[in-house]
């Protein structure tokens, strides 16, 4: 069952394509990992699929409509992509609160679902009485991503969210995006500058290169190593 | 939702930066409003009496009310200029579970909340009182003052709709020249009629005519109605990432900065600092309006006194130096730790940023004392007299004070009243430095001269002291700056 489908997809700026995307599909379940230099355009799709930035052409469609210009994806949607999309002069317990709040979750329930991350937030995150402004990247990090999962959502939807994140706090991270695709079936997206951390968890890897995709490969099954002798010849 | 989000916005202002200061700070914020409100009252109070003056044979309210579509046409210019459309938070709420419809009625009844809806009520409400609640009834003075918050409320709607709407910008010049036109139309062409049309307006609010009520209702619903329209489209451009003002890379003018030997490639990061910050690029925008709006003002304005405008002349004479001077160091706090960790020499870092203000100041004053010549030529000689006041102990002050009481500042933040990046000291400072040529003017008045001319001398020749020795007290202000070094570096520097 397709989860995400994408048509004739094209993002302009002026007269440069920032993507330019004819058609892709993401399995319901499935969990895709973007990768691409700088500029690939990874963020500029994630804010399409979000209805952040308006398509020049073309549609994204989940649960059988278009996201633009409409709110039914928003409940079953989770999504992190960077600081401003924190209300950063609240705590994190009343973001979360909030957040669960508008997908119907008791504030009980969203005690429960946070002692489930209270290892991940590593007693740094919840009962500082800090505003979230006040937090490290790290821990803003990890207060996006624990807002957009605790909510299980069917679709998540993170960019870059190893970002910041100590190297045991990115082995937890993988632990927990995979045991929650495993679980409930989300559908993820993630984008990452570190192909080992994709290579590890994701079933996909789509390679984007100035908007456009230049590699779609399953897992396993399909040689990562094209994956990493494109990066190399880029830096050559 | 949208009571859950109102309660969002009063969160997020009394959780502000700007609120989380020291008592000194607030108490200073609250005794500045509270003069603010105070002047506009005195204001209302003797307001009758000057119309009585002025227009002798018409009763007091009526000559306000033939005056009532140039005050909202002067408000309506302001708010275009300052007011801002709260539209900072809704950012992290677009990809939430919350309707675009209601993030745009939020956002719509939020900027209802604005200062600028009621700060006129410090002035009609004393006013009215004396014009229209003793003499007539209450139910004048209660229809005149729902009248005048209508007419604010189509300048509410209108400054709502200009900001809002995806091309704001054309709107917003489109606005400006209505509302130059309305102005000149009203100011120079048809005064009479503009005089006769305003109190006609005014007579209806007292009469409770339900025409001149409805037909502002109808018009904020309607402006409201487009804006709401204009907010769905425009939540595309806030949902991306913030841009920064101005392309990136540096433009001809940056470049011929960057020429300059010593102090180019300072010179050249400091006209980058204010055209790229939300704050300041808005004030490099409206820089001439102030060259020009600065000698019409003294041209319409009664008065034959320069003690009358002394302290705006301060902060006009010292053009954008004054302003930015404010935060000195608090702009370049986010790559302090760059500057220390390079080999760049703190005299000169001071010293080029001084010569910078001191030539933007030049820039501004030099095309406004031409205007002024033409304007008011008595005004040329003090305002003259004030650029070298404000360019040499001002600008010491203000640099010196600078070490030790700027903090982190953020440069994506726009809001005008937002002291981040400032200190009670420096805060007093500011009002020190802009209140000090009464001290001088008590002098002028013992002078054997005229005052202007004994004020221009005073300021012209204490500026020029300082500016003279400005080598010896920069010094002095970076000895000071790497004594502190250690204990600024960590108030500049991000929490972790």
């Amino acid at each position: 069952m397709t989860a995400i489908r994408i048509e004739q997809l094209e993002k302009k700026y002026g007269e440069q394509f920032t993507l330019d995307i004819n058609e892709l599909f993401f399995d319901a379940g499935s969990l895709t990992g973007i990768v691409g230099n700088n500029g690939a355009g990874k963020t500029t799709f994630f804010r399409l699929l979000l209805d952040l930035v308006q398509p020049t052409r073309g549609r994204v469609i989940t649960g059988r409509q278009s996201v633009a210009g409409s709110n039914h994806w928003k409940s079953f949607t989770g999504s992190y992509l960077d600081e401003g999309f924190l209300i950063d002069f609240l705590t994190p317990e009343e973001y979360f609160y909030f957040t669960g709040r508008l997908y119907g979750l008791h504030a009980m329930t969203v005690d429960e679902k946070i002692s489930k991350y209270s290892r991940f937030m590593g007693g740094e995150v919840v009962g500082q009485k800090k505003y979230i402004r006040n937090l490290s990247s790290g821990n803003k990090q990890k207060v996006g991503i624990v807002a957009a999962m605790m909510v299980q959502p069917r679709l998540l939807i993170l960019d870059e969210p190893f970002n910041y994140l100590d190297p045991s706090s990115q082995i937890f991270m993988k632990r927990l995006l995979r045991e929650d695709n495993e679980a409930r079936k989300t559908t993820m997206l993630i984008s990452s500058h570190n192909l080992n951390h994709l290579a590890e968890i994701c079933t996909r890897i789509i390679l984007l290169e100035k908007g456009r995709i230049i590699k779609d490969l399953s897992l396993p099954g399909d040689d990562l190593r094209d994956v990493e002798r494109y990066f190399s010849m880029q830096a050559d | 939702m949208i009571r859950v989000l109102l309660h969002h916005g009063w969160l997020s202002l009394r959780r502000a930066h700007y609120f989380g200061r020291s008592m000194g700070i607030k108490l200073l914020m609250f005794f500045a409003g509270l003069i603010f409100i105070w002047y506009l009252y005195m204001v209302g109070m003797m307001l009758p009496g000057v119309l009585q003056s002025v227009f002798p044979w018409k009763p007091p309210h009526e000559a306000f009310f033939s005056l009532l579509v140039y005050i909202y046409i002067a408000d309506l210019a302001m708010r275009l200029l300052v007011q801002k459309v709260p539209r900072q938070l809704v950012r992290a709420y677009l990809p939430l579970p919350v309707s675009r419809k209601t993030l745009a009625s939020y956002i719509l009844i939020r900027s209802w909340f604005s200062l600028f809806n009621f700060y006129l009520f410090a002035l009609l409400v004393p006013l009215f009182i004396r014009t229209l609640l003793l003499p007539f009834s209450a139910t004048a003075f209660w229809s005149a003052l729902l009248g005048c918050f209508l007419m604010g409320g189509v300048n509410h709607a209108l400054v709502m709709w200009i900001k809002t709407w995806p091309s704001g910008k054309i709107v917003t010049i489109a606005a400006a020249i209505l509302i130059a036109t309305a102005g000149v139309l009203g100011g120079v062409v048809y005064p009479g009629q503009f005089m006769d049309f305003s109190a006609s307006i005014g007579d209806g609010f007292i009469a409770s005519d339900p025409v001149v009520f409805m037909l502002p209702l109808m018009a904020i619903a309607m402006l409201q109605w487009i804006s709401k329209k204009g907010l769905l489209i425009s939540f595309y451009d806030w949902g991306g990432a913030f841009s920064s003002t101005g392309p990136a890379g540096s433009t001809r003018l940056e470049k011929r900065f960057a020429k300059v030997p010593v102090h180019g490639p300072f010179w050249e990061l400091e006209w980058k600092l204010i055209t790229r910050n939300r704050r300041t690029s808005a004030g490099v925008r409206q820089w001439p309006l102030v060259i020009i709006g600065v000698p019409a003002i003294l041209y319409f304005a009664p008065g034959e006194s320069i003690a009358q405008y002394m302290v705006m002349m301060v902060m006009i004479a010292g053009g954008y130096g004054f302003y930015h001077l404010q935060y000195s160091f608090s702009w370049e706090s986010r790559f302090f730790d760059m500057i220390a960790s390079r080999n760049i020499d703190v005299y000169t870092f001071i010293l080029s940023k001084y010569y910078f203000y001191c030539l933007l100041g030049l820039l501004q004053v030099i095309p406004m004392l031409a205007l002024l010549a033409l304007a008011r030529p008595e005004m040329v000689f003090p305002m003259a007299g004030m650029y070298f006041y404000v360019t040499g102990p001002v600008f010491a002050f203000l640099l010196n004070t600078g070490v030790g009481n700027s903090t982190r500042i953020d440069p994506n933040k726009k809001a005008s009243f937002n002291l981040e990046g400032t200190s009670g000291t420096l805060f007093l400072t500011i009002f020190a430095t802009m209140f000090s040529i009464i001290f001088l003017m008590t002098i002028a008045y013992f002078l054997p001269l005229p005052i202007e001319t004994g004020m221009s001398l005073l300021t012209g020749l204490t500026g020029l002291v300082f500016i003279m020795l400005h080598r010896q007290w920069i010094q002095a202000t970076a000895a000071k700056f790497n004594r502190k070094k250690y204990h600024n570096l960590n108030k500049y520097r991000e929490k972790q």
